[in-house]
């Protein structure tokens, strides 16, 4: 039983830590869009791939 | 720009999807590849997306873009949008809401056409609000060129002022979203703590674990009741400073006893806690308000969508014949517009030229394409499809349909009927009744020396809280409004529709309301020597002095000479005598031009509805007036009487047209040739019957008419909305829409009293039997807990009596290209 004293502590810590980023994830609009984000996922991996090149290309037309 | 002579059949172009003209040159050369353009305006769109290094947006989209326009110049409004930017520090926030998006790919394409523009710190679309919010830094970059940049793409973009009541809920529905997750989690720690206390024997756990677990449980709750019960805690102190206890005080009362009492008991290791009963309580009832709350956000967000339906740009024609770009909101009456096929027409207004199909279904929830031509009208918000019109604006700003369709929604739900202040009134007696039931149990309880006569005095206070019997009718009238305004059908008074069910009789218009109001010259009889023709100009002439609906139906017709008629003498709603050439006409109903002639004629028998034209002496022709059966009419009236409902028909035309008219659609109780007045004194005699009275008109002619009635519902159909006056406008043509509005309100009344019946039954229940002692304070929340939920989901039940055919609105729009 005394394993408890240190099991309860630690699921009380993981609640506060799952609130924590919870709360988190509400007030940073996680929840504002729940279709967008299921669609640009299909476009993500390309993104992630030129996105350097592309950044600095843009720029310097758009300048 | 390369140009490559290519006219084969049938090429649509590869940016918009529109048929490519044939003989024209536009293009791009795409991946080595000649893909036709239907213009220039796409032209220079699709390069620039090439250009920019976004090509892929072709190979990843799922629906062709919006067409696009040139000339792309800037829009005077770019530089009024640095005003309405708001910011702290260095970078602004600016909202903005785009048009043209058709697909998901659009969002890629328009985020990386922006961000990688310098200055630009970042841009997020919603996809389903199809709005933007854009960070940007001071003195790096203007709004106005991150719109530029957006225009270079084919979207339309602008800056809006953030609608407060729309960012008033998002900010509550993110407020409820945090509120409830924290009871779930803490919640859900201590019932698992408690269930293991409730099943081990007492002497399995030893005190020291006990009061360990006891302490844990406490830590757990405080979140639950500081935060998650925070709205009914500020409620309650709120209502208690304005001295009307509303039901949020005996559960603000419920909660802090409860969990101050446990705290104590723990602090002292004796006694009873409570911390489960606190967070189920907190949670369910959290749960109840939030799907409260739901109906309310998708009711507003309904009559948001319409305001989003305007676009932003508007094609005018110009004095030289040019036309030009201008914002669609610096449209003045009196514009000239023309509206391509596909585009959203930015005013209400009347057409001038073309020929189109157009799709109302925004605005009235009917699904079928609507043909226009020269002298129809156009609603503001509507979507052209096959060809240019040419229009005139009608209608402006404040006075547009689309605004007026808003406002009367906006008011009907902010209206508070009188029984629900009642009903606030008895709630606060109700609540004072269940504080001093509570306190007496607690003090007999404590006198007898009952040990546990606090946790009975807990659970009474909770079980007989009357959340679930206020929350009975605002949930029901919500879920039915916002249900029915999806079928085009507008509720401009709650209460109409609790009535609506209780009506024995519904009354009938016949000219505008039974028939489509569309009238036109079905038959000529000529009795002098003149011509059909000579007789249809002086005819027309004459009508154009009357506003009356018939003479509608002269407008229509083709004229040959324009005759100038002077000394006009007009007999209300009867007919009307005039000079023409030195001659005298009158033009009128039968009775009118007996008394013209002052003699006798050979009345004709017919259907439909005549007008006689005459001199002073000699009766020159009869001419009938057609005017089509409404849509569903015989439909609605067949099942109206099936619900045995008795239904008449008032009509100020002559017998046998209404006769006939009424065989047709199935009424039996006739009353013809009334004036105005006689129709007023027919609903009093009905009333004073004992009936209760629905009267159903064009919303215009009949205004006195439908004042009187119990429930007036109006047919006037979108166009002439801002005009009608009723406590229910239909604007859908189909008559059909009486079915849906007179079912859903008889559903609604059932759900009305069933929850109050649930409610009733549950609070009187319960309390002898929390009185008693036989309820824990848990189970006294979960049942008051349970029982607010149960009322809120059966009042949600009502947006799903009509879904059927939403459903099948939503299909279409989700169609490719």
């Amino acid at each position: 039983m005394d394993s408890l004293y240190f099991l309860i502590p630690v699921s009380v810590f993981l609640v506060v830590l799952i609130v924590a980023i919870y709360l988190w994830s509400v007030r940073s609009g996680q929840f504002d869009d729940l279709e967008g984000p299921g669609h640009s996922i299909l476009y993500e991996e390309e993104k992630n791939a030129d996105n350097v090149e592309e950044k600095s290309a843009g720029l310097k037309k758009d300048q | 720009m390369k140009s490559h002579a290519k006219s084969e059949k049938h090429q649509v172009c590869f940016h918009c999807g529109l048929d490519v003209p044939s003989g024209a040159r536009w293009g791009v050369d795409f991946n080595g590849q000649w893909k036709p353009m239907c213009c220039p305006g796409c032209e220079a769109v699709a390069q620039a997306i090439i250009d920019n290094g976004l090509a892929s947006f072709y190979q990843k989209r799922t629906a062709y873009s919006v067409t696009a326009k040139l000339p792309l110049e800037t829009l005077e409004q770019d530089k009024q949008s640095e005003i309405e930017t708001e910011g702290l520090g260095d970078v602004i926030d600016t909202s903005l809401m785009i048009e043209g998006i058709t697909c998901s790919a659009c969002i890629w394409l328009l985020e990386r056409q922006v961000t990688k523009l310098k200055g630009v710190v970042s841009f997020k679309i919603n996809y389903a609000t199809r709005r933007a919010v854009l960070k940007t830094v001071q003195h790096q970059i203007h709004v106005s060129d991150v719109l530029s940049a957006i225009r270079e793409i084919g979207y339309q973009a602008v800056s809006f002022d953030v609608n407060k009541q729309f960012y008033r809920l998002q900010k509550e529905r993110k407020d409820f979203l945090g509120r409830l997750g924290v009871a779930v989690f803490c919640g859900m720690q201590v019932m698992m703590i408690t269930l293991g206390i409730y099943v081990a024997d007492p002497s399995d756990i030893e005190p020291n674990m006990l009061q360990f677990l006891k302490w844990v449980s406490a830590l757990l709750t405080f979140p639950v009741v500081l935060f998650s019960a925070k709205p009914f805690m500020s409620a309650a102190f709120r209502d208690i400073k304005n001295k009307m206890p509303g039901m949020d005080v005996p559960v603000a009362l419920g909660i802090s006893l409860a969990f101050l009492a446990s705290l104590y008991n723990t602090f002292t290791g004796q006694g009873d806690t409570y911390y489960e009963s606190v967070c189920m309580f907190v949670l369910f009832l959290m749960l109840a308000r939030y799907v409260e709350f739901l109906t309310r956000w998708y009711a507003i967000s309904s009559s948001e969508r319409l305001t989003q339906a305007v676009p932003m740009m508007a094609q005018r024609v110009g004095e030289d014949n040019h036309i030009h770009s201008v914002a669609a909101n610096t449209l003045v009456l009196g514009d000239q517009i023309q509206i391509n096929p596909g585009e959203v027409i930015p005013a209400d207004s009347l057409v001038l030229s073309g020929e189109s199909q157009v799709d109302e279904s925004i605005l009235t929830g009917e699904n079928e394409p609507i043909d226009k031509k020269s002298g129809d009208r156009l609603l503001g918000g509507s979507h052209n499809l096959n060809n240019t019109l040419r229009a005139r604006v009608s209608c402006v700003g404040e006075d547009s349909t689309l605004s007026t369709i808003a406002r009367l929604i906006d008011r009907a739900h902010a209206e508070k009927p009188a029984w629900v202040e009642v009903a606030d009134r008895f709630a606060s007696v109700f609540v004072g009744m269940v504080i001093l039931v509570t306190a007496s149990t607690a003090m007999v309880g404590y006198w007898q020396g009952q040990t546990d006569w606090f946790s009975i005095a807990l659970s009474v206070l909770v079980v007989t809280c009357p959340c679930a019997l206020s929350l009975a009718t605002p949930t029901a009238y919500t879920a039915a409004m916002s249900s029915l305004f999806d079928r085009g059908i507008i509720i401009t008074k709650g209460v109409a529709l609790e009535q609506l069910s209780a009506v024995d009789r519904v009354v009938f218009d016949k000219t505008g309301t039974l028939t489509e109001g569309s009238m036109r010259v079905s038959k000529c009889t000529l009795f002098g020597q003149q011509s059909e023709q000579a007789l249809m100009d002086v005819a027309i002439s004459l009508e154009e002095f009357s506003d009356h609906p018939i003479a509608r139906a002269f407008k229509r017709e083709a004229r040959q000479m324009n005759c100038q008629v002077e000394n006009i003498e007009q007999e209300n709603g009867a007919g009307l005598t005039g000079q023409i050439e030195g001659e005298k006409y009158s033009i009128g109903s039968e009775s009118y031009i007996r008394r013209v002639l002052g003699k006798r004629f050979e009345s004709i028998e017919s259907a439909e509805t005549q007008v006689y034209l005459s001199t002073d002496v000699n009766l020159l022709a009869v001419f009938e007036i057609h005017d089509d059966i409404r849509v569903g009419a015989a439909k609605a009236i067949s099942w109206l009487k099936n619900q045995g409902k008795a239904v008449s028909l008032l009509s100020g035309d002559k017998q046998i047209p209404a006769r006939w008219l009424a065989k047709k659609v199935g009424i039996e109780d006739v009353k013809s040739e009334a004036s105005p007045r006689d129709k007023l004194a027919e609903i009093d005699r009905l009333q004073l019957a004992g009936e209760q009275v629905v009267m159903v008109g064009d919303g215009m002619n009949d205004a006195p008419i439908l004042a009187k009635a119990d429930v007036s519902i109006s047919v006037s159909g979108a166009s002439q909305l801002a005009r009608a006056s009723s406590d229910i406008l239909l604007l859908n043509n189909d008559m059909q829409a009486l079915q849906h509005v007179f079912s859903l309100s008889k559903k609604m009344g059932i759900i009305i009293k069933q929850n109050m019946m649930w409610a009733l039954v549950y609070n009187v229940g319960a309390l002898p039997l929390a009185m008693a002692g036989y309820v824990e304070p848990w189970q006294a929340a979960l049942g008051m807990s349970v029982s607010s939920l149960v009322v809120v989901l059966n009042s949600f039940r009502l947006r799903f009596v009509l879904s059927k055919a939403n459903k099948a609105k939503q299909q279409k729009r989700v169609e490719f290209g």
